[in-house]
């Protein structure tokens, strides 16, 4: 094999030291689409260990009734900062990273379309996250009316509130350039005979998420903006004092914040279309309608989002479109979930890590899809509403789902990116005590929801209180399981032993036709007709 | 496979700045639209 991928990739093997930039220029004015990536992924873990502190803070606050360690202002602006930290920065983010590393390897592209708006993309994210990080010390403390920034609680804020809307300005800006830039580079920079429904599935995902970014991030911007103008500048476009509408708000929001669920968790879906195929050694069951499935979500995606609203009021008519068109979208999932079953059915299965977490996230995020289930029926929703219910649902959505595809693609494709095997005994403990923890971490909130426990308050009626505790046990034990993590990558990338070309044996995909350790600069020469066949055997 | 043409990277370049720029525009324009709904739909005078 090795032999077959240094002939497809030409002459770029032996040029991996040619215009490759050293010190803090490599990284500061990098342009390559592997230290771009390598970039997002570490700002991402970063972003993800300083929401996770935020996250225990509440943990520890709600281990038992009373206020313990923290004023409720205080508290209020953990749940906020820890969303906002944990969505923008940690998520997105690692997505990108990614999406910048693997895109133009999967789809025979020298370099992302636009190398220099990729420098600048990711270099707009960390001065976003200082100066959210800087509203903690500035006079009235940081954000704390939710991650949704609900006027008119959101107008009430301190010196605080331009910074936050300026942040997320600068995050969504990062956003648009990305997803323009992932966009240009698939429709533009594919190798020849690399057609669309060639393309990995991780690719597809990425190319729907672009176009949802590309909608509904400037959605967001506009909403903050009238934020800011009504707070500055006398609008009154959310202020009913001046014939304004706070629910006008609710639906700019949400019309951007339901996509933007989809955009957390349509590439974790396509990670794990490559997982699930590479470790079954099957192809994937289903290729186009997986493609078409996911498709199916994006579409639905912008039709369902005042779901969030039904307690807010709406006439029936709305209610009953919100809630039907929310549980169409069980079917394209339905379809997907069923097809990965099928691809691992009498397959030879091995179960390395990547897969343990592909296998998780088929099980646990299927948890989370059932209770938005729950939630999309309007009169159960108006007793789940604003309840823990919901925090349960969307955490195993967005951990158990999101976050275990990203670290079950970085332990798939971390042999290829550094040339070298990590410790596969540690990965398993890595996943093991996650896979545990993040359950005892978040299905008893189903219990306290469904008790009546209302979502973001740091105290709490003493029948509470056993089920919290489980929580946050739960809670410092998958926080401390993160920590194996960079520990896991770090042993890797000093004394991991060497990886071959192709790291794990039901592999498919252009990436691992290209030679271990990976040159800098790859396929200059575009994969021939042949080498593209057999990378896309899906 | 060889590599593009001269040629083929003119144009190439030419498809991308056109994709960009018409991404970009409906990237202004959901901006700008949602703004504009919000004015004429959401302001009760």
């Amino acid at each position: 094999m090795a032999h077959d991928s240094h002939a497809a990739h030409g002459h770029a093997a032996h040029d991996d030291h040619d215009h490759k930039p050293h010190g803090w220029r490599r990284w500061v004015f990098a342009t390559n689409h592997k230290d771009i990536g390598t970039m997002y992924l570490v700002f991402a873990g970063a972003m993800f260990f300083i929401g996770g502190i935020m996250a225990m803070i509440i943990r520890a606050e709600l281990f038992k009734p009373g206020l313990q360690f923290v004023d409720p202002m205080f508290f209020n602006t953990m749940t906020t900062m820890h969303a906002l930290f944990m969505i923008f920065g940690a998520v997105m983010p690692a997505w990108t990273g990614l999406a910048n590393w693997q895109i133009p390897l999967q789809v025979g592209a020298p370099d992302m379309a636009l190398p220099r708006l990729n420098n600048f993309s990711f270099w707009i994210l960390p001065f976003a996250f200082t100066i959210l990080f800087c509203t903690l010390f500035v006079p009235g403390g940081g954000p704390a009316g939710g991650w949704t920034m609900y006027p008119p609680l959101m107008l009430q804020g301190g010196d605080s509130f331009p910074m936050v809307i300026f942040a997320i300005h600068l995050m969504g800006a990062s956003s648009i350039l990305g997803a323009i830039n992932v966009i240009v580079t698939i429709m533009n920079m594919r190798a020849p005979g690399m057609s669309l429904l060639r393309m990995p599935l991780f690719v597809w995902s990425w190319l729907i998420t672009a176009y949802l970014l590309i909608a509904v991030m400037p959605v967001l911007a506009g909403a903050v903006t009238m934020l800011l103008t009504d707070h500055f500048f006398g609008t009154t476009f959310f202020t009913a004092a001046g014939g304004g509408d706070p629910v006008m708000y609710q639906h700019i929001f949400w019309f951007f914040g339901h996509p933007e669920v989809y955009i957390l968790i349509l590439p974790a879906f396509g990670i794990v279309s490559e997982i699930i195929p590479a470790f079954a050694r099957k192809p994937i069951f289903g290729y186009e309608a997986m493609v078409y499935a996911i498709a199916s979500i994006a579409f639905l995606s912008f039709i369902v989002w005042a779901h969030h609203m039904f307690t807010v009021g709406m006439p029936l008519a709305g209610q009953l479109f919100f809630m039907l068109s929310t549980m169409l979208i069980a079917i394209p999932t339905g379809v997907k979930v069923f097809n990965w079953t099928a691809t691992m059915w009498k397959g030879s299965m091995t179960f390395e890590p990547p897969m343990l977490f592909a296998l998780a996230f088929l099980f646990l995020f299927t948890i989370g899809g059932f209770s938005g289930l729950m939630l999309a029926i309007v009169p159960a929703d108006y007793q789940y509403h604003d309840t823990y219910f919901v925090v349960a649902h969307f955490h195993y959505v967005l951990v158990p789902g999101a976050v275990f595809a990203i670290l079950g693609g970085v332990y798939y494709w971390l042999p290829k990116w550094t040339s070298k095997m990590y410790d596969q005994t540690l990965a398993r403990w890595h996943f093991w005590l996650s896979a545990i923890f993040v359950n005892i971490l978040f299905f008893p909130q189903h219990f306290l929801g469904l008790a009546g426990m209302p979502r973001r308050i740091p105290d709490y009626a003493t029948q509470f209180t056993d089920w919290n505790m489980v929580s946050s046990i739960g809670a410092f034990g998958f926080g401390l399981s993160q920590i194996l993590f960079p520990i896991i990558v770090w042993k890797c990338i000093k004394s991991g032993a060497p990886a071959p070309s192709r790291a794990w044996e039901g592999a498919h995909g252009l990436e691992w036709e290209l030679p271990t350790p990976l040159p800098y600069h790859t396929w200059e020469t575009p994969p021939d007709a042949a080498v593209i066949a057999r990378g896309a055997e899906h | 496979m060889p590599a593009l043409t001269p040629a083929e990277q003119m144009e190439r370049k030419k498809r991308i700045r056109r994709s960009v720029i018409v991404l970009a525009l409906v990237a202004a324009a959901f901006y700008i639209g949602f703004i504009v709904l919000a004015v004429t739909r959401g302001i009760h005078g």
